[in-house]
């Protein structure tokens, strides 16, 4: 297992010098500058301005000088935000998002999982078709569109929580719903159809036989095994988390990384995109290696050579 | 492929119904997207304005027509730019084996791990909002599922005897491949495209609503609900008719999608 994890953080050493130099070349591939939008600024300004952020020297030594600075964990000057590193920057954001995500996370599992749970014991019934169709609804919702309707009904309509910022704890509960949303209708579809796939396994049969409960069968016997699919799910679901996180920061005004994506695009904040794209790599390299111990725990036939 | 079940027929009727409308309501009833009428403002839904009307005055049910063309068009167009790369790429991994399956897979699973639609977003912001550019960076997203799904049914049919009769008569590698193993292919590409052409419609959307996808005068139901969002205080149906027209849309093809699916052999265990 622990070899498994080093030969794991090894490989993403390559794995992440390949995403910096892609964005690299791709980004400065580009046409247009980062101060094009700066409109009557002097050429000598200029001339000033692309020495001070070595814009001026040929693009090869740009990129030996970003490599070296990155593994010296110097992310480099903001081009936008003069007064801030990139470094700095991220600090200040990342936190934000990640808290976001792990409340979406979190509220997507247990809604999700507890639906499962309940579609399963009420097979054949109408409760269960409603989660069920509720969850083929779910999964057409992206976060873009549950997002505003959510804002609109909870946020205007019924006046019952803030649309925007970040600060209170009430006015984490719209974006953490928006943003979770259409994962714990994946992870509802998912568990279910494990979870009924399992119920047919013949240890389940002889847990009922020897006369136990069915919420006990479901909860011990059944909910281990049934869980492996929603956690391979997660994997990519990590990214994609990533993703909503751009729409759901704008839309609710968060002061999060990615909302500040967004924005260093169409700035072209050149530092400031290869610095999140370096941070966003990472988190998704770690999530993935979560998500694969977790999985060699819930079932130990999982081999890791 | 005619044993398709009934969800996945009504559903497939019910596109149809809409494409069809979508193309010819706007002629029928005079509707335009850029018609303004500054004066009269965004106005509710009427019999006037079915849809009501958005703060320029213009028509809502033409622009979600016209909307609804459009992501139905770079979903087909994106995901065809998908079914060539994907079909391609999975047939060589597939058909040659050895140290090329190794190594093109190799590459597969490490482009899985790279956040891609960053990399959409950065693309569209730095290389100007093409419409072309659009389905083409779409396309390039989505053919990795496709790659290796290809390429599964690739390494089954090789096995099979008529391939080895093709190689004792000294058929080419590209004539077995064209002729012989492409065709026994469609069946499994003909179903993951209709399943990839939700996707697609998805990321489109999510594009447009960032402001890198479709740009004005042009619109998609992405670019619809964005402009909604803006509005929503006061004149909350420009958000909600385009999202829920999106989400019936997506609902549909996901429907048809896994009608389809069942079609195939796999699924039949």
């Amino acid at each position: 297992m622990r070899k498994y994890i080093v030969k794991k953080v090894l490989l993403f050493i390559p794995a992440i010098f390949t995403i910096i130099t892609i964005t690299f070349f791709f980004i400065r591939l580009a046409p247009g500058g980062p101060f094009d939008k700066d409109k009557n600024v002097p050429p000598e300004v200029l001339q000033n301005l692309e020495r001070y952020y070595h814009l001026d020297e040929p693009l090869w030594k740009q990129y030996i000088r970003y490599i070296t600075n990155v593994l010296k964990l110097d992310l480099g000057p903001s081009f936008r935000k003069p007064s801030y590193s990139v470094r700095e920057w991220i600090v200040l954001r990342l936190p934000v998002s990640i808290e976001l995500g792990i409340y979406a996370l979190t509220f997507a599992l247990s809604i999700g999982i507890l639906c499962g749970f309940v579609s399963a014991l009420k097979q054949n019934t109408w409760v269960s078709s409603l989660i069920i169709s509720l969850g083929i609804i779910g999964i057409c919702i992206p976060n873009f569109v549950s997002g505003p309707l959510l804002a609109l009904f909870f946020g205007i309509k019924l006046d019952l929580l803030p649309i925007a910022g970040w600060d209170l704890p009430q006015q984490k509960i719209l974006p953490s719903l928006a943003l979770g949303f259409i994962y714990s209708a994946y992870i509802l579809r998912i568990f279910h159809s494990s979870l009924t796939e399992v119920l047919n396994k013949e240890y389940i049969r002889t847990a009922k036989a020897k006369g136990l409960s069915q919420s006990r069968i479901l909860i011990v016997h059944a909910s281990k095994g049934a869980l492996q699919p929603v956690v391979s799910f997660l994997g990519p679901a990590g990214a994609n988390l990533l993703t909503g996180s751009f729409v759901i920061e704008t839309i609710f005004h968060i002061p999060g990384l990615g909302r500040e994506f967004v924005e260093a695009t169409f700035n072209r904040d050149y530092t400031m995109i290869m610095g999140i794209v370096i941070v966003y790599a990472v988190l998704i390299l770690i999530f993935n290696l979560t998500v694969d111990i977790i999985q060699g725990w819930l079932d130990p036939r999982i081999s890791y050579d | 492929m005619l044993k398709i079940n009934n969800k996945g027929k009504l559903s497939a009727s019910l596109i149809f119904a809409v494409l069809i409308f979508s193309f010819l309501l706007p002629h029928i009833m005079d509707l335009s997207i850029e018609r303004q009428d500054i004066e009269l403002g965004a106005v509710r839904p009427s019999f006037e304005h079915l849809f009501g009307t958005d703060i320029l005055g213009r028509d809502l049910l033409a622009r979600v027509l016209y909307g609804i063309k459009v992501s139905f068009w770079i979903g087909l167009s994106a995901t065809a730019v998908a079914l060539i790369i994907g079909v391609t790429y999975g047939c060589i991994s597939g058909y040659f084996g050895g140290w090329v399956d190794i190594l093109m897979m190799y590459i597969i699973d490490t482009l899985y791990t790279i956040p891609f639609s960053m990399f959409v977003v950065i693309l569209m912001a730095l290389f100007g909002r093409n419409f072309y550019l659009l389905f083409l960076a779409i396309g390039a997203v989505e053919w990795l599922t496709m790659a290796r799904i290809v390429r599964g049914r690739v390494l089954s049919i090789k096995q099979q005897d008529f391939i080895a009769s093709g190689k004792v008569l000294g058929f080419s590698n590209t004539r077995i491949l064209i002729k012989h193993i492409l065709p026994n292919t469609l069946g499994i590409v003909i179903v993951y495209g209709s399943l990839t052409i939700p996707q697609v419609i998805l990321l489109e959307a999510f594009l447009s609503f960032l402001g890198l996808g479709v740009q004005p005068p042009m619109c998609s139901l992405g670019s619809l609900i964005r402009e909604g969002v803006e509005v929503m205080e006061e004149y909350p149906w420009l958000l909600i008719i385009p999202s829920v027209v999106f989400i019936s849309i997506l609902f549909l093809l996901n429907i048809l999608g896994d009608a389809l699916k069942e079609l195939l052999p796999e699924s039949k265990t």
